[in-house]
């Protein structure tokens, strides 16, 4: 009863209201919210699964990839003022434990559409999606980002993703502002294509859900 | 209390040192985010590949758009050699015994030229290989690639993959010929048995108008067939000399 009431009174003097959500979250639902993430979850949703036109999902994204992104926002390689301040909130040890959380949360189960299914293909972002233009030395996103642009390991997925942060990212790239993957292959991409190949891209991948 | 107030001031030591970590981390990160970073340095020592300015002279095949691939059984083989080059994943654990798909290396569907284009290497077999030490079909140059670079258990001569993966090339290379040396018409359709050898030999059936232009030892030098030299890696690569070298070192420690 002792060790409870010091408990009780920790609780109570911490400056963070948020880890009293965790106790109140642990309680209700089934698989636990882990403290660290508590305060991700107010934008990207208790399952990470996005909120609409304001927070991309991250259900869905490897715990690779959303540990690394963690680390690209507190050193200001990917630049964005609300998330430079939410990632500082997560240091040390957290962040393998809110990207694990997060990579661990369900997505639609798609059927996938592997590179050479289709031969010849119409719609031009698709083509693009599955072949690339190779005049302009443009890879296909799909060899790297998979089947569908599921993603995997250090590629994030991309289908069913928020289509206006798809649109962002690819004008982040495109303009420098979102840096730190390996010889800056996608910032390399990304300036290669035109304004309405981003939104036809950022359209055809949202759209796979 | 004394628990308390032990944790209650863990906890505010620990908030602004946390805050402290970011500042010094955004310093220096801020002026120099160049290629020397950290995180996009690789391990491995090997040498960027140089990028090949191309020669005023060279012309490289143009191969026709895969949608005028034909209709019918030879064109469905041309397509399937195209599929299982793209996704060749799927005949894992089958021939296939890592993650590479062909067009890994040989990019844009075996198009691009200088990454080892297939509609060159069509042209370029039957061949001697030091390798294996005998004349290598085409066939037998695609199962090395199962063997080696695929690191699985190449298909039997005369396999539908193997057929189809020769359709393919075949049907790239013949059409870039084509193009350039404006012989009108489709692609001649070709037997498995022939699509299965190869391009440089003489019973080959080429077409006069390409034929009048380049004999059997230019086309198996296209422009753009093979990849860039690169420069020697600094460290041979030997994994009985890195065994040499444990050995060595664990002597030379005086224990």
């Amino acid at each position: 009863m002792k060790t409870s009431f010091y408990l009780f009174g920790i609780l109570l003097s911490l400056p963070m209201c948020n880890v009293m959500l965790v106790n109140a979250a642990e309680t209700s639902s089934q698989q636990a919210i882990p403290a660290a993430a508590q305060l991700c979850t107010s934008c990207h949703g208790a399952q990470g699964q996005g909120m609409g036109v304001i927070d991309p999902r991250l259900a869905g994204l490897s715990a690779e990839y959303i540990n690394n992104q963690l680390t690209l926002f507190q050193t200001g390689k990917r630049q964005n003022p609300t998330m430079l301040a939410m990632a500082a909130t997560v240091q040390g040890d957290n962040i393998a434990v809110v990207s694990e959380y997060f990579s661990q949360q369900p997505v639609a189960d798609i059927p996938l559409q592997f590179r050479g299914d289709k031969v010849v293909i119409s719609d031009p972002f698709e083509a693009l999606a599955f072949q690339g233009d190779w005049s302009r030395v443009i890879p296909a996103c799909t060899s790297c980002h998979d089947s569908s642009g599921v993603g995997g390991g250090q590629f994030p997925r991309l289908a069913g993703q928020e289509v206006s942060y798809l649109k962002t990212q690819l004008l982040s790239w495109q303009n420098g502002t979102r840096k730190g993957d390996v010889d800056n292959m996608m910032g390399n991409i990304a300036v290669k294509l035109t304004a309405a190949e981003i939104d036809g891209l950022s359209e055809f991948f949202a759209n796979i859900k | 209390m004394k628990l308390l107030s032990i944790l209650c001031m863990g906890v505010l030591f620990s908030l602004p040192l946390q805050a402290n970590e970011l500042l010094t981390e955004l310093a220096p990160n801020a002026t120099t985010a160049t290629s020397s970073d950290p995180l996009t340095t690789l391990l491995d020592r090997q040498a960027a590949l140089p990028a090949v300015e191309k020669k005023a002279t060279d012309e490289y095949l143009q191969p026709a758009p895969l949608a005028d691939i034909p209709t019918g059984a030879f064109g469905d083989k041309v397509r399937l050699g195209y599929q299982l080059f793209v996704n060749t994943q799927q005949l894992r654990n089958k021939y296939v015994g890592n993650e590479l798909n062909c067009v890994n290396c040989h990019m844009n569907a075996g198009i691009k030229a200088n990454a080892s284009p297939l509609w060159a290497a069509y042209f370029a077999y039957p061949a001697y290989r030091k390798k294996n030490d005998k004349v290598n079909s085409f066939q037998e140059r695609i199962q090395g690639c199962f063997s080696y670079s695929m690191n699985g258990k190449a298909p039997v001569s005369g396999a539908p993959e193997l057929v189809a993966i020769s359709a393919y090339s075949y049907w790239l290379g013949m059409s870039g010929l084509m193009a350039q040396y404006n012989v009108a018409g489709t692609v001649p359709e070709l037997s498995d048995l022939e699509l299965v050898k190869g391009a440089k030999r003489d019973d080959f059936p080429m077409p006069k108008g390409i034929s009048d232009h380049l004999d059997i030892a230019a086309l198996s030098q296209l422009p753009g067939r093979g990849f860039p030299k690169t420069p020697q890696p600094e460290l041979a690569y030997s994994p009985v000399s890195r065994y040499d070298c444990v050995q060595s070192a664990l002597s030379s420690v005086s224990w």
